[in-house]
């Protein structure tokens, strides 16, 4: 301040200064994205699902459809009846094997069967290390229980994690955890593949009706009324069965049906966009029409169309799943999250974790999608910018 | 001067059906019909859906006319299709009024005013593209800084300044102006209208400028001319419309506007508009204005007036005159 | 004279995603009982945003920071929200400018302003009523109002419904009525019946108005005392014929210059403000107006300016030109204006 009442400079290139820092529409809209807190969850959730999916089966010592049959369906938490010798435990499975278990709840072997008493309805194992010494199962009650070799009951227990398949076996003794991871790998998959041609379709489809206007566009979309009057579920079921083909025809089948809704979308949109005034002036300045859909249409469209796609995956994954679960889906011994539903529900009274594991995965899938897809479309509205 | 003028407006017409209502059409213009000359501006005022937008807009053929001449140099364009249309654009060019959605947001002012210069391969390679582009920025007070910025970051005075760089970068000869100036504050207003006058004694430019604002019109414009419902109602050159307006309208049009001094006369004295615009569906018979006209007459109501000349280019369409 | 409104040093801020935007920072001003106050400023000044506080109608991401809003005597910033329902529309009525949006196109015309009217005298009967908004209508010239209460808003043109919104505005004989831009949207011919009304209205009635508008011409036609806004800050303030004739800030002078008059010269060139308003989301550390003003000095960069008092307290005028310590020589301002002190 030592001359305040000099003149300053007027530049006048400092009036047209632009203060703040420039960055694109994009940078702008993650800025908005991240500053919700469900739209941030459900992205986090996406790429942890996603991260699982694609490298996890890798990691795992399991392959998604080696069997053992005689580790078949141990829960991932048990409870393991004390053997009269210390540190060693035994689980009955449901289809009431005998399961060795060590003190850490990982699984040694399946006990060899001694001899079947069906006339005292019990069945001797034998259980030593070196198949010396027996235990009965005695199966009268209602509640399988284990008798030692003098016929007095074990009645200690303990509740143990199962360390050796960390989310257990299914009924053919294939680990869980790695059949989700690859399920979930082929669900995302079937979803992306089918979003992704949904999006391209549905965006060329409903962009030049919505851009040709007049008679071109009440024809297309009359088509389009046409699908969309199909029951959408009787429609996949039908184009499955006639291409057959396990994972290519599910992805053929999602993808020739979802892109109504998107084509509506586009068109909309572009019905809209194509009075204002930037579109007009691109058509006063000479643009062509491939011009005006490709950089000023579509991309303005974008938003609408990234958050459809969005939603669009979630149902896709849900479509997948219900055919697959249905058996018209993904074929054995592949995996997904529907089929695994499927195979779960002939043991879901003795094992009940077998169905509740995909389908709490298939609900984290869905809500993750409908988080992102939501915080896209608050983040791309154009009426919160101001 | 026997030189034909660069834009002919002859009976321009157009009518828009109306949806759901069987044959009827909206007159938004209806017979129209004026000339620009080289290097000239016309002013065109009215108030909303009086038609002056819309005739803008089939002259530079966002819209299709439903009859009536637009002749370019000479040439008629009316019939023209999109495709034998092209290389007459680059001669004729348009200004928007909205600045905020005139520009595509998803857009570099780079790429925005580089636009016109890709539709028409005009460019001989990036360089001088590049070139072309930041000189026009530089030409309308922006910088090569700006260039890669995107629309949202400017103020509206500096969008519009991109707008008229868009439009000028061709070089064309005839600028159509669709109310460039009514959706930016008073202090920018002004800004642009000295831009636009610089522009046309560098360029020679001739503009159609539309707007509302009649004391903004009567400074860039030689020729003034008054649509109300459709129609020109009145044409003069730009001092004679101001000094003595003849058509009703006009005087009423130029009574209304608020006259920034304290010290003239107050509302009270002065007469003003009454009444609202009829439907534009159903224009009223004879003269479109008799509905709202002070001075109406039987003959108004039942006999639509022409265009007449009166004297020193001044033209008015009024029984009374 | 009593005042009817006292806004004393009100602060309002955005918080929005994209940062802080302080609207309006410091602003003292009063409205006297019955006159009208015009408030002109170009957009992003933060003349809406000040009275929009002034009923704490600002929307989740404005907050009102410090600063009293007095009406009558009582605090506005303070009152609890069941008080403040009663001053909105009762004590003080507001008209927008887009009168498309402000009716609910579902509901009579009538049937809106009688629930206006039921809304803050829940004893009024029926019949009392629609014989009110009968008049009420007629108060605001609209024609045939017997049949016109029946009409929905579509059925209205755009003067038509901002007519409509005045009726309902001054339903409840309201102390103060704050019009914001209520004739931007409208054309000039229509413009020129809605000030005639007011005019009419406020002469007839002695309510209290604060018109806001960019547009001096409005100003000059309607009200008696000015104040002109920039920045979120008070640039100047005078009665209406004293502002046209002698503008102190340069921000002032600079707004008459750029509006063409009817009757000026057409051969001299405009004189606009050159420059862009400030990017209120990055507001100048001194006077808001430093960077497009033609006497700019270093002192005007670094420190907003005081506002002085002049014309023994008629004028007032935030500019460090005026101030008493600035120097005589290059100073177009010196002694242009006597008595500059600090309030």
């Amino acid at each position: 301040m030592s001359q305040p009442w000099a003149r300053a400079a007027a530049a006048g290139a400092d009036r047209e200064r632009i203060a703040a820092t420039p960055h694109s529409f994009g940078v702008d809209v993650w800025l908005r994205f991240a500053k919700k807190p469900t739209a941030l969850a459900g992205l986090i959730a996406v790429l942890l699902l996603l991260a699982c999916a694609l490298i996890g089966p890798s990691l795992s010592p399991y392959s998604y459809d080696k069997q053992t049959l005689s580790l078949a369906g141990v829960p991932p938490v048990f409870t393991a009846v004390v053997a009269p010798e210390a540190g060693r435990y035994f689980y009955i499975t449901p289809n009431q094997k005998i399961i060795e278990v060590d003190d850490q709840g990982r699984l040694l072997r399946q006990l060899p069967m001694a001899q079947d008493l069906f006339m005292e309805k019990r069945v001797s194992y034998r259980c030593g290390p070196q198949d010396e010494g027996l235990v009965y199962l005695d199966y009268s009650a209602a509640k399988p229980a284990l008798l030692d070799e003098a016929g007095n009951p074990l009645a200690a227990t303990r509740v143990l994690w199962n360390r050796t398949y960390l989310l257990g076996t299914d009924h053919l003794g294939r680990d869980i955890l790695t059949r989700l991871m690859y399920g979930a790998q082929i669900s995302l998959m079937v979803a992306f593949i089918a979003a992704a041609v949904n999006m391209v379709i549905g965006t060329l489809y409903g962009g030049i009706a919505g851009y040709l206007g007049g008679r071109v566009d009440a024809i297309m979309m009359r088509v389009v009324d046409i699908i969309s009057t199909i029951p959408l579920t009787l429609y996949v079921i039908l184009i499955k069965v006639c291409l057959a083909g396990g994972l290519v025809g599910i992805i053929v089948a999602l993808s020739s049906v979802y892109w109504v809704d998107m084509a509506r979308v586009v068109r909309g949109q572009v019905l809209s966009l194509k009075q204002q005034e930037f579109v007009l002036a691109a058509r006063t300045i000479g643009s062509g029409t491939r011009r005006i859909l490709l950089t000023h249409l579509i991309p303005n469209a974008m938003g609408s169309i990234l958050v459809t796609a969005t939603m669009l995956i979630p149902s896709a994954i849900f479509m997948e799943a219900f055919m697959s679960f249905i058996g018209i889906g993904i074929a054995p011994p592949m995996a997904s999250l529907g089929t695994m539903c499927n195979d779960a529900t002939e043991a879901l009274r003795s094992s009940p974790y077998q169905l509740f594991l995909p389908a709490l995965i298939i609900c984290l899938i869905m809500f993750a999608f409908n988080f992102v897809g939501d915080g896209l479309r608050d983040s791309l509205d154009p009426q919160l910018k101001r | 001067m026997s030189e034909t003028p660069l834009l002919q407006i002859e009976n321009l017409t157009q009518h828009f059906p109306v949806r759901g209502r069987g044959h009827k059409v909206v007159h938004a213009v209806d017979g129209v019909s004026f000339a620009i000359g080289r290097g000239r501006t016309l002013g065109l005022v009215g108030e909303s859906g009086c038609g002056k937008s819309t005739c803008a807009r089939s002259i530079i053929r966002i819209y299709e006319p439903t009859s009536g001449h637009v002749r370019l140099d000479g040439q008629d364009i009316t019939r023209l299709s999109q495709k034998q249309l092209l290389p007459l654009r680059r001669k004729m060019q348009m200004i928007f009024q909205d600045p905020y959605a005139s520009l595509n947001g998803r857009m570099t002012v780079r790429a925005l005013i580089g636009e016109p210069l890709r539709a028409h391969g005009a460019a001989e390679s990036r360089r001088d593209e590049e070139d072309r582009i930041l000189r026009m920025l530089e030409k309308v007070g922006l910088t090569r800084e700006h260039a890669g910025r995107y629309p949202h970051e400017f103020s509206g005075g500096q969008r519009q300044r991109v707008g008229i760089a868009r439009a000028l970068i061709l070089r064309p000869e005839l600028v159509i102006c669709d109310e460039p100036i009514s959706a930016l504050d008073v202090s920018i207003q002004a800004q642009i209208v000295n831009m636009l006058r610089d522009f046309q004694q560098e360029l020679g430019l001739s503009y159609l400028f539309i707007a509302h604002d009649l004391s903004m019109v009567r400074y860039i414009s030689d020729e003034v001319g008054v649509m109300y419902m459709g129609q020109l109602v009145e044409h003069s050159p730009a001092e004679d419309i101001y000094a003595h307006p003849l058509h009703p309208y006009t005087q009423g049009l130029l009574a209304s506007i608020p006259v920034p001094d304290p010290s003239l006369a107050r509302l009270q004295d002065e007469e003003g508009l009454s009444g609202d615009l009829p439907s534009p569906i159903d224009p009223p018979p004879g003269c479109r204005f008799h509905t709202r006209c002070p001075h109406a007459t039987g003959c108004c109501r039942e006999e639509a007036p022409a265009l007449r000349n009166v004297g020193g280019g001044h033209a008015v369409a009024c029984h009374l005159v | 004279m009593q005042h009817v409104l006292d806004i004393r040093s009100l602060h309002v801020t955005f918080h929005t995603g994209g940062g802080d935007i302080p609207a309006v920072r410091g602003v003292n001003l009063h409205v006297a009982k019955g006159e009208c106050l015009g408030v002109v400023g170009e957009s992003g000044s933060g003349k809406s945003v000040t009275f929009l506080s002034v009923l704490r109608l600002l929307g989740p991401t404005g907050k009102i920071e410090t600063g009293q809003v007095d009406f009558l005597g009582r605090d506005l910033t303070r009152m609890k929200p069941a008080q403040l329902r009663q001053v909105r529309g009762g004590r003080i009525a507001m008209v927008f400018q887009d009168p498309m949006s402000s009716l609910n196109p579902l509901l009579p015309v009538g049937d809106q302003v009688g629930e206006m009217l039921w809304a803050h005298d829940k004893r009024l009967s029926k019949a009392d009523r629609d014989a009110r908004v009968l008049e009420l209508l007629r108060m605001v010239r609209i024609p045939e109002a017997e049949k016109r209460l029946r009409g929905y808003p579509h059925e209205f043109s755009g003067g038509m419904r901002q007519r409509v919104m005045i009726a309902m505005a001054l339903a409840c004989k309201p102390d103060l009525l704050i019009a914001d831009e209520p004739t931007t949207a409208l054309d000039v011919s229509i413009q020129h019946q809605i000030l005639k009304l007011l005019r009419a209205l406020q002469a007839e009635m002695g309510t209290g108005i604060v018109f806001i508008t960019h547009d001096l011409g409005v100003i000059a036609q309607l009200c008696s005392r000015v104040i002109v806004m920039y920045g979120g800050l008070v640039m100047e303030e005078a009665p209406i014929a004293e502002l046209f004739a002698s503008p102190l800030h340069p921000y002032t002078q600079g707004l008459l210059a750029s509006i063409p008059s009817i009757r000026q010269d057409k051969a001299r060139r405009l004189c606009p403000i050159p420059g862009s308003p400030p990017d209120m989301s990055r507001p100048p550390a001194g006077c808001p107006f430093a960077p497009r003003c033609p006497h700019v000095r270093v002192i005007c960069t670094e420190r907003q300016a005081p506002c002085l008092v002049f014309s023994g307290g008629a004028r007032r005028c935030a500019c460090w030109l005026h101030s008493p310590d600035a120097p005589a020589d290059d100073n177009p301002f010196y002694g242009l204006a006597q008595g500059g002190e600090r309030p």
